[in-house]
């Protein structure tokens, strides 16, 4: 499968990048490590007339501790510089991590944070080549009216897959975006629509262009859990991040973030799991009630990749386990 | 011992530095003069008659040379035994989904890949069957082929349909002793069924071709086959060409596995550069390799065993249903094959099987690295760990028991010899501490341990042809044509022939990748590379020296002679000597003859079999053995494996080159256990690959094998009689029982026996929530 045709562009500065999308608009996409956007233009699965890399857009390739403990991450950071971060800064090792268990050291070579977040959504009847899905009608994420997966069902079902955003989502990062009109900044949750067809809440024209993390504080740990069918180079079966904060001594949680990639078509967060534990103070018990409330805020499971009841129980099981190892991280600190 | 001076040492491979610089060269980087590049038009659906076809559009495409249609293709088959299929779709009508219906030439891929999108057919779509079994029913709801019992047999291999099922394309049975007997002499009867899946080769380099015409007409193919005399031999047949005027090259070869040893691109390739008159060149996408690449047989098993309270086996009974897909190609040989995997380990006085190859509307299998081998361990091999258990035997007592003894009958009628597989039994249970607590399970983690062995023959019957040739410098040139396909041959060949004239690997000329030079070989497949050559050689080296020692004789005033360093001696006393050089005129010729070129061919012994019972006294030429040790990690929350310690033991009978060996043996079993924890095609309702890429199909990593130091390789050599310097096959031998292994260490661990393959996570938790075990 070979590219298809289309103008390849590579502005030096961010504020051309703009123009050019500005100019472009729906006609034009961004690369940055090309990772993912490579892999569906040989699809076919966009066929963008422009091609606008920011590959060479160095300046925003930096990770800068933020005052008061956080950390601000240009939006071309390579997943590997995160990885092999020093120290991001106290409580946030995660985000390191959680980069470690992205693809392969070769694919986090190139990938970038920005395009982790900006990641479509997948699904395994339409991430395939023109053939393949000529042999059916379109689906609603190609600008059809059927679903493959959820027969009957009134709108894409695609799964949400990139690793970095839940753990970020849980220590309350948020996005810088730069628009034509100027920059914006908003909550990482609010960047996602939970639409396969469409998650990404971005215009055309608009570009991530850094990620702010806050200090994640005294008293705070944050995990992130990976499943997936291989040990390397596989996407997420299930992701869980859990953050708790609390104290040791008392053992009640006093705050927790719990999100959930892979098992819907945005990131997921466990409000009603966070409910049940806010404020009380940790038990088994208490754990697997969170667990099963995660379960209900995950809402509709579709199969892909697996059967729908594994993956409820694997979403069950790792919750419990971030929660647990994300206290755990807590009664150390 | 005989004292080697090149053989059993791991000299450097000849390949290895223009490999790891990038500079050894496979067809893909093959350029000829105004070459088109072609792409195929494959069937959507799984089963339709084709109403029309309509090129025109794609026919004014700018830059489309030649477009293909069923029309243009010769009503020849290019399947080896039975013909049952075309180059395009046979007969207008479409078996799968990937079935090839049209191509183009073009001057760019790109435009090719245009111009397939805008051939428009027009086809009625038919009902289609998928599942193996529901094909072979009596009741079968799709007939395949209805004109199979008038297809041509094309091959001495008997071909034997089955009245009562119209899928079935060949049946095979291996009968000895009475199993009625030996079942009621059993104390114990276990019965189970297994099934195997769709593997794909995932061979780094898909198939490449480029096919053209010379001014005088001949037809020159260089491509990434590893049946280039099989190839050439079809070309001419479809192309109507004597096979004096096909010619095949070909180079290094980016990994087979099987998948290579038919033909797929080439007619194709070669039928456009007939009617564009330019060469062409057609490189499968990696879609089309998931698609149509050829897949693994899958089979579905039915097992009964019968075996007394002390744990002799009794009888030994097989259903064997292998669900081929639409076209027959190797899937009528994988049927008898199978049988042989079946009988070379153990000693089963009551045996009887019965193997059907049954047509499906699904893709074209083949052979895949063990031609049906693994998959008949996997039953077996869980039935003596299942059998042990109820018997409350040691399931390494168990096999031992009941394996073969060199000389006795196994239940084909062959008479064992060269059986290397209690030393491999008793090295890898020794290394993996077999009967002692595996490692300390940590949290969710469950640890077990387990055993399996098993067995790859080299196919009986077959050639080899080699020539030898005497430069006046002694270097000796090897004309051979095996392909290298990354297992090491040309090494392996070029360390027999140094040894022949005493001489170092460096003194050795390796000529190969061209019929028109070099002479016929059966294949570079069934593990049959170095037995034959190894002996072809050895001939051919002979035939050489005795012209030799026929010059340097009345020089050196006597007739017992040998050859060592590039001198030819008198043996009884070896300072009477001379160079090889002198044997030469300064222009380069030899005294006598003109050249020194020595022949040797090699054929396997092979014996007549009984078509009712399957007996022969040669089925199959040599018998190499296996045993695998495991130990893994089961997590009972998630269903994970995690392979802990790995060991492995291999009867080669002997390793010509050890490294080379334990390259063969690593590999192969990383791919068994790719084949045990995740490989399978899945399928939609509607006949079409789902996982047609590597993120969704599974093949392992290094981080899914055990760390090296948790990993074994051993190698065993028990000499085969008849083998080069006691050699037998290898390459398909090292995964034959990784899978049931794993399947045994799972049980072990979690006490869950999963019976179908691959033994996927959610299996594994399914399983284990069923029994309430864990
Ligand atoms: C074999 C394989 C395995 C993988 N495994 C994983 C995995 O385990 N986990 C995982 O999370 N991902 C995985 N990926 C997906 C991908 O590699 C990563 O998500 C990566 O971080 C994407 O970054 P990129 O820079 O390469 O994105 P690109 O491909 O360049 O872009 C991805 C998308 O984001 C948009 N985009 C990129 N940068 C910006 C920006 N600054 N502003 C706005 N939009 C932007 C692009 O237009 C495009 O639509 C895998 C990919 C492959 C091929
Ligand atoms: S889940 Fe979305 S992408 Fe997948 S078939 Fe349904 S609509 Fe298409």
């Amino acid at each position: 499968m070979r590219l298809p045709k289309f103008d390849y562009l590579a502005p030096k500065e961010v504020e051309e990048a703009g123009d050019l999308l500005s100019r472009f608009g729906e006609k034009a996409m961004v690369v940055a490590g090309g990772t993912d956007l490579i892999v569906r233009l040989r699809q076919r699965v966009v066929t963008p007339r422009y091609v606008v890399s920011l590959g060479f857009l160095s300046n925003l390739d930096y990770i800068k501790p933020s005052p008061g403990g956080g950390v601000s991450i240009g939006a071309l950071t390579r997943v590997h510089s995160l990885e092999r971060a020093e120290s991001l800064g106290s409580g946030l090792d995660v985000i390191s991590l959680a980069a470690g268990k992205l693809a392969s050291p070769q694919i986090r070579n190139a990938a970038t944070v920005g395009g982790n977040l900006c990641l479509d959504t997948r699904c395994w009847f339409y991430n395939k080549s023109h053939y393949w899905r000529q042999s059916r009608p379109p689906c609603f994420k190609a600008h059809g009216d059927v679903c493959h997966v959820v027969k009957g069902g009134d709108r894409c079902y695609s799964l949400f897959t990139a690793d970095l955003v839940p753990p970020l989502i849980a220590l309350d990062a948020s996005v810088k975006i730069r628009t034509p009109k100027g920059e914006r900044t908003m909550n990482l949750q609010e960047l996602y629509s939970g639409k396969g067809e469409r998650p990404v809440n971005l215009s055309p024209g608009e570009i991530i262009t850094e990620v702010d993390v806050p200090p994640a504080g005294p008293g705070k740990g944050t995990v992130y859990l990976k499943l997936s069918f291989r040990q390397a180079v596989d996407f997420p079966v299930v992701g869980v991040a859990a953050s708790v904060s609390g104290k040791a001594a008392t053992g009640i949680c006093e705050n927790i973030g719990i999100v959930i990639g892979a098992v819907s078509s945005g990131p997921v967060r466990a409000s009603g799991a966070e409910a049940v534990i806010k404020g009380k103070k940790l038990t088994p018990e208490l754990v697997e009630m969170a667990a099963d409330a995660a379960v209900k805020d995950v809402g509709v499971i579709v199969p892909i990749g697996t059967t729908v009841e594994y993956k409820r129980k694997m979403v069950k099981y790792f919750v419990s386990q971030a929660i647990n190892e994300a206290w755990k991280a807590v009664a150390v600190s | 011992m005989e004292d080697f001076k090149v053989i059993g040492k791991s000299v450097v491979r000849l390949d290895a530095l223009e490999k790891v610089t990038g500079k050894a060269r496979y067809s893909a980087d093959f350029r000829v003069e105004g070459m088109l590049h072609a792409s195929v038009l494959r069937s959507p659906h799984a089963s339709a008659r084709i109403l029309g076809i309509d090129t025109s559009k794609a026919e004014r495409l700018p830059g489309v040379r030649a477009v293909l249609t069923p029309d243009d293709v010769p009503p020849v088959s290019i399947s080896p035994h039975l013909g049952d299929q075309y180059i395009l779709c046979l007969d207008n009508f479409v078996r799968c989904v990937g079935d090839p219906v049209a191509a183009v030439a073009a001057d760019t891929v790109e435009i090719a890949e245009d111009a397939v999108k805008l051939i428009k057919v027009e086809y009625e779509e038919l009902p289609a069957v998928f599942d193996g079994e529901e094909a072979f029913a009596k009741d079968q709801p799709v007939v395949v082929h209805p004109d199979l019992p008038s297809y041509k047999v094309l091959t001495g291999m008997p071909i034997r349909l089955d009245p009562e099922r119209a899928n079935v394309c060949q049946t095979y049975k291996v009968r000895s002793g009475d199993v009625e007997r030996g079942f009621k002499e059993a104390d114990l009867v276990v019965e189970n069924k297994y099934t195997t899946v769709r593997m794909q080769h995932c061979q780094l380099e898909p198939h490449v071709v480029v096919a053209w015409f010379e001014p005088d007409g001949n037809l020159t193919v260089m491509s990434s086959n590893q049946m280039v005399y099989d190839l050439k031999s079809v070309l001419s047949k479809v192309l109507k060409l004597s096979p004096s005027r096909v010619r095949v090259l070909s180079s290094y070869i980016g990994g087979g596995y099987g998948g290579k040893g038919g033909v797929r691109a080439e007619p194709i390739a070669a039928l456009l550069a007939r009617k564009a008159g330019k060469p062409v060149s057609l490189i499968f996408t990696r879609e089309e390799m998931f698609v149509f690449g050829g897949h693994r047989v899958p089979y579905s098993i039915d097992i009964k065993d019968g075996v007394k309270k002390d744990g002799t086996l009794t009888a030994r009974e097989m259903r064997v249903i292998l669900a081929i897909g639409l076209y027959s190609e190797k899937g009528v040989l994988i049927a008898r094959r199978a049988a042989a995997g079946a009988v070379g380990t153990y000693r089963v006085p009551n045996f009887k099987l019965d193997s059907y190859s049954v047509y499906t509307n699904l893709p074209m299998t083949g052979a895949l690295r063990g031609f049906g081998c693994p998959e008949i361990q996997w039953p077996i091999e869980q039935q003596m760990d299942i059998i042990a258990e109820k018997l409350g035997m040691d399931p390494l007592e168990l096999r031992i028991k009941n394996i073969l003894n060199e000389g006795e009958k196994d239940a084909s009628g062959m008479v064992t010899r060269s059986i290397g597989v209690r030393e491999c039994l008793d090295k890898v249970s020794s290394w993996i501490g077999w009967g002692e607590k595996p490692v300390r399970p940590v949290g969710p983690w469950k640890t077990g341990k387990g055993i399996a062995i098993g067995n790859k023959s080299v196919i009986a019957g077959s050639t080899t042809v080699v020539i030898v040739k005497v430069w006046p410098d002694g270097v000796i040139e090897l004309r051979y044509s095996a392909v290298e396909l990354g297992q090491g041959i040309k090494t392996t060949l070029a360390q027999i022939t140094a040894e022949q004239f005493g001489i170092p690997v460096e003194q050795v000329r390796m000529v190969s990748g061209d019929t028109d030079i070099c002479p016929f070989d059966f294949g570079t497949v069934a593990s049959r590379s170095l037995v034959h050559y190894g002996n072809a050689i050895v001939i051919a080296c002979d035939d050489a020296k005795q012209q030799l020692y026929k010059m340097a004789a009345p020089k050196l005033g006597a007739w017992d002679l040998d050859t060592r360093e590039g001198r030819i001696f008198v043996k009884e006393a070896p300072e009477k000597s001379l160079k090889i050089t002198e044997l030469f005129t300064p222009m380069g010729v030899p005294l006598e003859g003109g050249e020194v070129l020595g022949k040797g061919a090699f054929t396997g012994s092979s014996a007549r079999e009984d078509p009712e019972t399957g007996q022969s006294e040669r089925s199959v030429f040599s018998y190499s053995h296996i045993a695998n040790a495991v130990e893994v990690g089961v997590n009972t929350e998630t269903g994970e494996i995690k392979l802990l310690r790995s060991g492995i033991a291999c009867d080669v009978g002997k390793a010509i080159n050890p490294l080379i060996v334990e390259g063969q043996i690593e590999g192969g079993d990383s791919m068994g256990v790719g084949s045990a924890l995740y490989e399978e095609i899945v399928f939609n309702s509607s006949g079409g690959v789902v996982n047609s890429k590597f993120t969704d199909y599974r093949i392992p990593m290094a981080t899914d094998m055990p760390l090296i130091s948790n990993s074994k390789t051993i190698i065993v050599e028990v000499a085969e009689p008849e083998g080069p310097f006691g050699a037998k096959g290898v390459g398909e031998l090292s995964l034959v029982s990784t899978a049931p292994a794993i399947a045994n260490a799972v049980y072990n661990a979690v006490g869950i026996r999963v019976k179908d393959l691959p033994i996927t996570k959610e299996k594994v938790l399914t399983a284990m929530r069923k029994s309430g075990k864990v």
